[in-house]
């Protein structure tokens, strides 16, 4: 193949988000990588389909409904996710996007509302309150308890802000000892751990308190940043965070090659990774040398994963709003300023869009479940339509019936038309392969947002290269570091060069060092 | 009224001269030694047509395109593209049709109206040139709707660089009011900085 190296530092196989954030960072570092995907598009299982992509995948031989769209244009107003996910906006994506300078490529826009759901009254949904403030508000309390609320809250604010000092240790004690220091009932501590620490079960009530308290005030910094609710979401769908972070990558000199089929593994002999031999679509065959070798669990042998749990989902088509989800009341302050064609609670076929969660023991289960929606204002799908998901970690041999809850609360206003449901496993890489320079990212879980992902790619990131990623720096030029990658890549040629003279080891450490010293350079520049 | 921002997009097979082009036309500087393009993501700069200040981010592969791999999402909301062959290169034309092709794939743009622009790079080097002039323009012929207009460029010296730009930025604007959006759809939000949307601006 014209103009191919075959030497990097690290091959990576999938373009999921996760492959991708890592091969961005990477390649911000100065590593040369070579980023593989078997699809013809970007994203795996992060990928977001079109509506014919997604019968392709659900229903095979089947086209979708003309009133879903008859022409490939049509079919592309649907930007359909596999696994849905939010983004906190005060979290570590966000950082992680805004430290990369990775927001150029992306459009974020505002959830309008964040509910937790309430068996009371036959069953409705409440928006969650966060601050002080807002519970105090609230109807899903009475008074005494608000106030109750209120005041952990306030401790929580004071403790939790890097800023302010702090003036009680939250370690020393449980979650479970803390909610009854503040004589707080189930059901809010329900509400408190699950609605705002977003746990999904209960374990957290036996943990250290901090854990529980961190996690509330990431959920309120997150509410505070943009109002409404504390998630946004990417024009276009989720599959897009992985594109921008693959081109972040490209940028720094990672090269990209879709529509590969990974033919092999090749190992050393001493059992750790050498690099891949591969096949491209027009059936060239090639081999790839590098040091370290990432990937999504499908492109290893079932022996090199194992079965963490497994996660129910369903994706929903709705033609109309979800009941009791609404524009957030700064939508409609700001709405009442506008003219009338500009107002977005009066934008014919937009529906708001929502995320609530079902706490378990109100469906009697172990774990909550997940429901979200969002429609054409996140260009998800064409106006009048509304795509809704619901996911939950499996509990019993029907999971499918697990999803009932989630599949009630979008059909409760009659407009759920259709859903597509799936039962994953969760696949993680298994013990000591790293042994074999191999790291495996794990399957999306079930949580509703990114937090989990990003602190598996930076334990990862500091695995594999032994240094930790600093996200206090400020972005990195891709000019500067074009001199780091040119040394990269004469230190590469060098040492697969020296391979089979037996050199290895002393161009490793003479190469390694060199690199150093051009980081250095540019460090200082 | 037209968006002052367009979002140009630079296409065309591996080392005919993409980042050089758009490095003469923004920055006027060429440099002799070839690099796959490393660094380069996309370049903004303001032209000024009929006493209106434009802002346009031309947008690079980042190197993408060797392997044929561009995401979808590096198309969204393109205004226009510019379409690069290398006139001593006979297969970098014939390729334009791949990248025409996947251009309006990923944009959904009318084929018939959309604005595009070709550029046969290297002039300078007259005498390796193995495509004719006529046989671009014919290319250029061949697609449906209006001709597509033809320049011959060279990154090196800067002839007709900034020529071919402002047309296309004419041309991107033209689209721009011909075909307006009907229903306002309200602004994303700044996630680089920390201030809500409700509290800032107008409202209008």
């Amino acid at each position: 193949m014209e103009g191919f190296s075959p030497y990097y530092d690290a091959i990576i196989l999938g373009t999921g988000l996760k492959e991708c954030l890592l091969s961005g960072l990477l390649s911000v570092s100065g590593y040369k990588v070579l980023h593989i995907d078997k699809n013809s598009y970007y994203g795996a299982e992060s990928a977001s389909l079109n509506i014919q992509q997604l019968y392709q995948q659900f229903r095979p031989g089947m086209e979708p409904p003309k009133r879903f769209g008859a022409t490939t244009r049509e079919w592309k107003q649907w930007n359909i996710d596999l696994f849905p996910k939010f983004v906190l906006s005060a979290g570590a994506l966000v950082s992680t996007l805004v430290h990369t300078n990775t927001t150029h490529y992306l459009n974020f826009k505002v959830i309008d509302g964040s509910y937790v759901y309430s068996p009371a009254k036959g069953g409705c949904i409440h928006r969650v309150p966060a601050t002080v403030k807002e519970a105090i508000a609230s109807k899903l309390m009475k008074f005494g308890e608000k106030r109750r609320m209120a005041s952990l809250l306030e401790l929580i604010q004071k403790e939790c802000d890097p800023e302010q000092p702090s003036t009680r240790d939250l370690t020393g004690l449980t979650m479970k000892e803390l909610f009854a220091e503040f004589s707080l009932q189930e059901s809010t501590q329900d509400f408190i751990g699950h609605a705002m620490g977003l746990w999904r079960d209960d374990s957290y009530l036996e943990r250290p308190a901090k854990e529980t308290c961190d996690r509330i005030f990431l959920y309120a910094r997150s509410l505070a940043k943009f109002g409404s609710s504390p998630y946004i979401y990417p024009e276009y769908g989720l599959g897009e965070l992985p594109q921008g972070f693959s081109r972040l990558a490209s940028v720094f000199g990672g090269v990209y090659m879709i529509r590969i089929d990974v033919q092999e593994l090749l190992y050393n002999e001493d059992g750790t990774f050498r690099g891949i031999r591969a096949k491209n679509d027009e059936d060239i065959e090639f081999e790839a040398y590098a040091k370290w070798c990432i990937g999504a669990p499908s492109y290893f042998p079932r022996e090199m994963t194992k079965v963490s749990h497994s996660v129910a989902r369903a994706v929903c088509i709705l033609d109309k709003p979800i009941a009791g989800s609404d524009y957030s009341k700064s939508q409609k302050d700001k709405d009442k300023k506008k003219n009338p064609k500009h107002r977005l609670s009066s934008l014919p076929g937009f529906f708001p869009s929502c995320q609530i969660i079902i706490p378990q023991k109100t469906v009697h289960r172990r774990h909550d479940v997940y429901v979200s929606g969002m429609g054409t204002y996140y260009k998800s799908c064409p106006p009048n339509f509304m795509l809704g998901y619901v996911s939950t970690t499996v509990e019993t041999d029907s999971p499918r019936d697990e999803l009932k809850p989630g599949l009630e609360l979008l059909n409760k206003s009659g407009g759920l038309i259709d859903s597509f449901e799936t039962v994953n496993e969760i696949l993680v890489g298994a013990d000591g392969i790293e042994k074999k320079s191999v790291w495996i990212t794990s399957s999306y879980d079930e949580t509703s947002h990114f937090e989990t992902s990003i602190s598996e790619v930076m334990e990862l990131f500091e695995k594999i290269t032994g240094e930790k990623v600093d996200l206090s720096k400020p972005p990195s030029d891709p000019q500067d570091i074009v001199k780091l990658v040119e040394a990269r890549n004469k230190y590469l040629l060098e040492l697969y060069g020296s391979l089979e003279a037996g050199e290895r080891k002393e161009t490793e450490e003479d190469g390694e060092k060199e690199i150093k010293e051009v980081a250095e350079e540019i460090d200082q520049m | 009224m037209p968006k002052r921002i367009l979002k140009i997009i630079v296409l065309g097979n591996a080392s005919v001269g993409k980042t050089s082009l758009m490095t003469q036309y923004v920055n006027r500087k060429f440099s002799i030694q070839y690099k796959a393009t490393i660094g380069a993501d996309f370049m903004s700069t303001e032209a000024v047509i009929d006493d209106d200040r434009i802002t346009l981010h031309i947008w690079d592969t980042a190197g993408q395109e060797r392997f044929q791999s561009l995401g979808a999402s590096f198309y969204r909301g393109a205004d226009a593209c510019v379409l690069v062959y290398d006139i001593t290169s006979a297969r970098s034309l014939t390729s334009l049709d791949v990248w025409r092709d996947e251009f309006l794939v990923h944009t959904g743009g009318k084929e018939e109206t959309f604005p595009f622009i070709v550029i046969g790079n290297k002039c300078d080097k007259e005498e390796e040139r193995t495509v004719e002039k006529e046989r671009a323009e014919l290319w250029c012929k061949s697609k449906r709707g209006k001709p597509i207009e033809h320049f011959e460029c060279s990154a090196k010296t800067g002839q007709n660089v900034h020529e071919a730009f402002l047309h296309v930025t004419k041309l991107a604007l033209e689209q721009d009011t011909s075909d307006a959006q009907e229903v306002f759809i309200p602004e994303h939000i700044d996630v680089d900085h920390d201030t809500k949307p409700d509290q800032g601006g107008c409202g209008c």
